[in-house]
């Protein structure tokens, strides 16, 4: 017996999606007795933007959570280039809901981005002056650098969110999950979000996005995560985000699906 | 000069210890305020009687060091059963909290009516509200012996541990800065960084309760309530900046410590009444009436600033 346990492989055979980005397969999670999500598979591309679209109680933010381990899994495995997700966080850059934070917190929009280095920073090391040049730049990138000094609770929503993309930036991430950085924000924000999500795909990241506009999904995302419960369809988003499986998602007669679905056909 | 004599034998001491005793409270107790647990400060400062009560009762001797583990050990069963609680019982934090630290807290005072109650340093008096009047340093008779070696060699040995933790805290506040800002304002940011929010946040409790059961000892549990809450919400009042809060938070709480031992000394007598008050008490009455102080006038923040601010909007509307 201990003889056969010495010379049984570490590790199990490489599957050939091993190197993606983010893999999932049979994530399955509950809020006590109730299934939120069931047996979910998927595989994100490399440098792809992705959209997680659903209705409400799909599971898009339990989803993002569950693979990031923020939300217990009841099975499934989840794994981010080749390896656990657990061992790989320091390669994720997760852009929370703006909610999920105290906005009374005493901090600057440029300390909140300075916490975007703080993991290379390193333990006990002090944040020096070169690290705030750094954290200004990307504030710069998403059009805050007016408001560096401002105690965060004193900006607007688009504004905070704009905080946390420049953050999103400064951690220097491979693979991002935004829960829905596109909620409540003005139209200068959303152009922001854009032109940051658009950077980090020419720098060959990878970003998984919970979105809720239907409208705009297959403007902004190239890849299309559809759940509701379960995956609905999974797959680039010009074959996709077709009304046929939008209608399966969201139900039948749903007036949001129609022009959507039109530009989409 | 009997005035001199008994300044440096009585009341310099005591003030140190006020001083000190509020100052590492006042510093880890930024962030328990921060993270919205200033009750758990309220819970340390309580779970430490059963854990030196039985430091005590083991070892018969109520040295710095059995009585500091002794309330480590109980306050690590603190945050243990707060959590059980919170999971098993399905109890909010608050609730948890109010029911482990008073009943930790009532068992330690039965516990030490049966066993510590003959002791003059331990008694129930003293749990509540210290022993700061009793602090007595038996050296300098003048200023010119606060410049010879001997007259330290019989410092209070309360104000050495005070001196001490007190340091403590400030070299940790300085080295874990970061990490204790980052899991306070986004936990999952901080997971992701690679800086575990469990760990900073059991090593923050452990510094609590290492100050607390320091200056539990000195000054009693109402000083040490105080000090955890009130000069750093004081200062969160007046700025917008973490490191500037902190500092502010000091500075508030070396104010409370001097300052209530001050006026428990000479209000009475300004007053025309013979006796002094307790001078614990007045250090946190004068800590309670920096903050409400501060929550009037604060620049940004103050109810009468903000009153004015308004009356402007509208008529310049």
């Amino acid at each position: 017996m201990v003889t056969l346990l010495k010379f049984r492989p570490r590790q199990r055979a490489i599957p050939a999606d091993a190197d993606s980005p983010l893999a999932v397969r049979g994530l399955t999670v509950a809020y006590g007795q109730e299934p939120v999500l069931q047996s979910v598979d998927f595989v994100a591309p490399e440098a792809d933007l992705v959209a997680v679209v659903g209705p409400n109680g799909a599971g898009k933010s339990t989803f993002i959570k569950a693979v990031l381990g923020l939300q217990p899994r009841l099975a499934g495995e989840v794994s981010c280039f080749g390896r656990p997700v657990e061992r790989q966080r320091a390669l994720i850059g997760y852009v929370p809901q703006r909610s999920s934070v105290d906005w009374d917190f005493p901090a600057s929009a440029l300390d909140v981005v300075t916490m975007g280095l703080y993991g290379k920073i390193g333990w006990c090391r002090p944040v020096r002056a070169r690290h705030r040049a750094e954290a200004r730049e990307f504030l710069a990138q998403v059009g805050m650098a007016d408001f560096a000094a401002r105690q965060i609770g004193q900006l607007s929503g688009g504004q905070q969110q704009r905080v946390f993309l420049a953050r999103a930036l400064a951690q220097d991430a491979r693979l991002y999950l935004m829960d829905e950085p596109f909620a409540g924000v003005d139209a200068a924000t959303e152009r922001a979000i854009v032109d940051v999500l658009r950077t980090l795909k020419s720098r060959g990241r990878t970003v998984l996005c919970v979105h809720h506009d239907l409208q705009t999904a297959p403007d902004y995302f190239e890849h299309l995560l559809l759940l509701s419960g379960r995956v609905v369809a999974a797959g680039p988003m010009a074959t996709h985000f077709t009304t046929a499986a939008l209608a399966e998602a969201y139900g039948v007669g749903v007036s949001l699906i129609g022009p959507a679905a039109v530009r989409a056909g | 000069m009997p005035g001199t004599e008994d300044f440096l034998m009585i009341d310099l001491p005591a003030i140190l210890v006020a001083v000190l005793a509020a100052l590492a409270c006042a510093l880890p107790g930024n962030f328990l305020v921060l993270r919205r647990q200033a009750l758990m400060g309220d819970a340390m400062s309580h779970v430490v009687l059963p854990g030196i009560v039985a430091a005590y009762a083991l070892t018969g001797d109520i040295a710095p060091l059995p009585m500091v583990l002794g309330a480590l050990v109980a306050a690590l069963v603190a945050v243990a059963l707060i959590g059980g609680l919170q999971r098993v019982g399905g109890l909010e934090p608050g609730a948890a909290m109010g029911v482990v630290f008073t009943a930790m807290f009532a068992a330690g005072l039965v516990w030490l009516e049966q066993s510590g109650a003959g002791n003059a340093h331990l008694d129930v008096e003293h749990a509540l509200y210290g022993n700061l009047e009793g602090t007595l340093w038996l050296g300098p008779a003048s200023w010119g012996d606060l410049l010879r070696a001997e007259s330290y060699r019989t410092l209070p040995t309360n104000l050495i541990t005070l001196a001490g933790v007190t340091l403590a805290m400030l070299l940790l506040l300085g080295l874990f800065f970061k990490e204790l800002a980052v899991t306070t304002f986004d936990p999952g940011l901080a997971t992701g960084l690679g800086i575990s929010e469990r760990r900073v946040g059991l090593g923050l409790m452990a510094m609590v309760a290492v100050a607390a059961v320091a200056a539990f000892e000195a000054v009693g549990s109402i000083i040490v309530i105080a000090m955890f809450v009130c000069p750093p919400a004081t200062a969160r009042m007046l700025t917008d900046r973490l490191a500037t809060q902190i500092w502010l938070s000091a500075l508030f709480a070396a104010l409370a410590g001097a300052g209530g031992y001050w006026l428990a000394a000479h209000l009475p007598l300004l007053l025309g009444s013979p006796n002094s008050l307790n001078a614990a008490g007045m250090v946190a009455v004068a800590a309670g009436a920096m903050q409400c102080l501060a929550m009037l006038l604060a620049p940004r923040y103050g109810v009468v600033v903000r009153a004015w601010r308004n009356g402007q909007g509208v008529t310049a509307s």
